[in-house]
């Protein structure tokens, strides 16, 4: 049903810290090698080798420059994947019942056996985290592995979602948003978590940490040696007077 | 938005369609049998095209009949409801005055309303999307609203001038007198157009609505935002659904277009026809074919020229 829950037991999401974020893309390959293997159908690309290479994925890493005005702008790299909004406007415009919010846990999710691949809830997304598989013509979207993090298969250390696992600086965090004594919450409840786009109201449930403020960085110190002198060196020596002769030369 | 061919035709045709419906249900118990069944088959036949042009869309039809389950909350999912149900309706009464019930009239008007709630539910599939600030207003609604009352009506008078070719024994015509018809006939599609200027107007003015670069980061608090690297060398999905800039480039000539051959041709067709507009085929079909193509034109340009949120992360 595509109606959203009027509450649901656990607010399960992630907290992406951007001060730490290094823009390696490790998430974003191991998300696609998790997914394309995983929950439903296979996350394609079309023409992958060809001269438009394109393809679905679920996670993204932008790259911003924020100038504040004063002092060297600030490089910020950005992931972005579903937020699993509390009011998700991706779910209420789906007319087949494909789009769903679970209740149990508030993860959105897409049952690919009922998308008609009418495109409605990736027009309904503010923030463009749905895409079309390109041949399988069902939406695709985060899962927050929902195929891991319940998986006892998985030794425990894996149950987490891929992005998570393999971030090698640790800037995405997961857990339960909804319990204020998750690590998570006490992460967003220190560094002031924000939403994105919150004129949207769309209630998301993953938070993103801003950058903290660079420590004298406005201050750029005058370098003690000169690097253009390094590339025309002063000779000595027998070097030294080839050089004279040849500029009497 | 990605003006697909299939949605321009789904939106214009249908509306065209159900506009045909809502004057047919309105007007039709004045009318002969014979003008209620060439006028009622012609908004079933439109409105079909229209609805059939929406499958095309969509990338698994298969499974188009999942459709009809979600009407709690899904606007999609009303439209598939209400547009058989309204066509139905129409059927009902064509029906009902062929076999000269005496409850044609009333399932008429019946009809007519329910025609104008199908055109309602596919303004409020766009309508209701908050991420494209341009579409998120009650301007919407009304914009596809009086596309489809005029050229409904412009459709109905082709479709009377049809009749009376083929069965001039036939006279009748919708009980409406003659003036009014006329004024009808050259008010409506420049009532159209207006209503499109004000929508644009407001398109102009609104941009991304309350969302920026900066919210749509968070990073506004430290400064402004600007995109060093995409997170992508090709295209993808959202640029090439979301990102559309081909007929923005064209905007202006094609408002002005639109509005010439939509407003100022069928206006002119019917002002020099006169009172006789219902009795000739050929300047009325003429002025329904005129106005539905300027109405066309700015139907690609209501999704061309709409921009969505998430084209703030690739500024």
């Amino acid at each position: 049903m595509t109606s959203l829950p009027d509450k649901t037991d656990s607010k399960l999401g992630l907290v992406i810290d951007l001060d730490i974020c290094v823009g390696c893309q490790a998430c974003v390959v191991n998300c696609k090698a998790w997914n394309t293997g995983g929950y439903g159908s296979a996350l394609s690309d079309s023409q992958p080798y060809g001269d438009n290479p394109e393809g679905a994925w679920l996670n993204r890493v932008h790259g911003y420059e924020v100038d504040s005005g004063s002092g060297a702008a600030t490089i910020v790299h950005f992931p972005k994947s579903c937020l699993h909004c509390d009011d998700a406007p991706c779910v209420t415009v789906c007319p087949t019942g494909a789009s769903i919010k679970r209740s149990e846990d508030g993860i959105v999710l897409v049952d690919e056996s009922k998308c008609m691949g009418c495109g409605l809830c990736a027009w309904a997304c503010p923030y463009g985290a749905r895409e079309m598989d390109p041949s399988a013509g069902v939406m695709k979207k985060c899962t927050l592995c929902v195929d891991r993090i319940y998986n006892e298969n998985l030794p425990a250390v894996d149950r987490e979602p891929a992005c998570v696992r393999t971030c090698p600086t640790n800037a995405r965090h997961f857990g339960d948003l909804s319990d204020p004594d998750s690590s998570v919450s006490k992460l967003v409840a220190e560094r002031d978590g924000q939403d994105l786009m919150p004129e949207q109201s769309t209630r998301p449930v993953n938070k993103y940490l801003m950058p903290r403020e660079r420590q004298g960085i406005d201050q750029l110190a005058e370098p003690d040696f000169s690097l253009a002198e390094l590339a025309d060196p002063t000779p000595s020596g027998v070097l030294a007077w080839i050089d004279r002769a040849l500029d009497r030369l | 938005m990605h003006p697909a061919l299939s949605i321009i035709l789904f939106t214009t045709l249908s509306g065209a369609g159900f506009g045909l419906c809502f004057w047919v249900g309105l007007l039709g118990s004045g009318l002969h049998a014979y003008q209620v069944a060439l006028t009622g088959f012609a908004s079933i036949g439109l409105a079909s095209a229209g609805l059939l042009c929406s499958v095309f869309h969509l990338r698994r039809p298969s499974r188009a009949w999942r459709a009809f389950s979600q009407w709690r909350s899904s606007w999609l999912s009303r439209e598939a409801l209400i547009a058989p149900a309204s066509l139905a309706m129409l059927a009902a009464f064509v029906a009902a005055t062929a076999l000269e019930h005496s409850a044609a009239a009333t399932l008429g008007w019946i009809a007519a309303p329910v025609a104008l709630l199908a055109v309602f539910a596919t303004s409020m599939i766009y309508t209701q999307l908050k991420a494209v600030a341009a579409w998120h207003t009650m301007r919407t609604p009304l914009l596809f609203l009086a596309y489809a009352i005029s050229s409904g009506f412009y459709f109905m008078l082709a479709m009377l001038g049809l009749a009376k070719l083929t069965m001039p024994q036939h006279g009748g015509g919708p009980v409406v007198p003659d003036g009014l018809l006329v004024f009808l006939a050259t008010t409506l599609a420049p009532a159209a157009f207006l209503v499109q200027y004000l929508w644009w107007r407001r398109r102009d003015a609104v941009g991304f609505g309350k969302s920026s670069a900066e919210s749509a980061t968070g990073l506004g608090n430290p400064g402004s935002v600007r995109m060093l690297e995409p997170p992508h060398t090709g295209a993808n999905y959202l640029t090439s659904e979301m990102g559309y800039v081909v007929a923005r480039r064209h905007a202006a000539k094609l408002r002005w277009i639109s509005a010439i051959v939509g407003a100022a041709v069928p206006a002119i067709l019917c002002l020099w026809a006169g009172i006789s507009i219902a009795g000739q085929p050929a300047l009325s079909w003429l002025a329904a074919i005129a106005h539905l193509l300027g109405a066309g034109i700015a139907r690609w340009l209501f999704f061309a020229e709409a921009r969505h949120t998430v084209m703030l992360y690739y500024q």
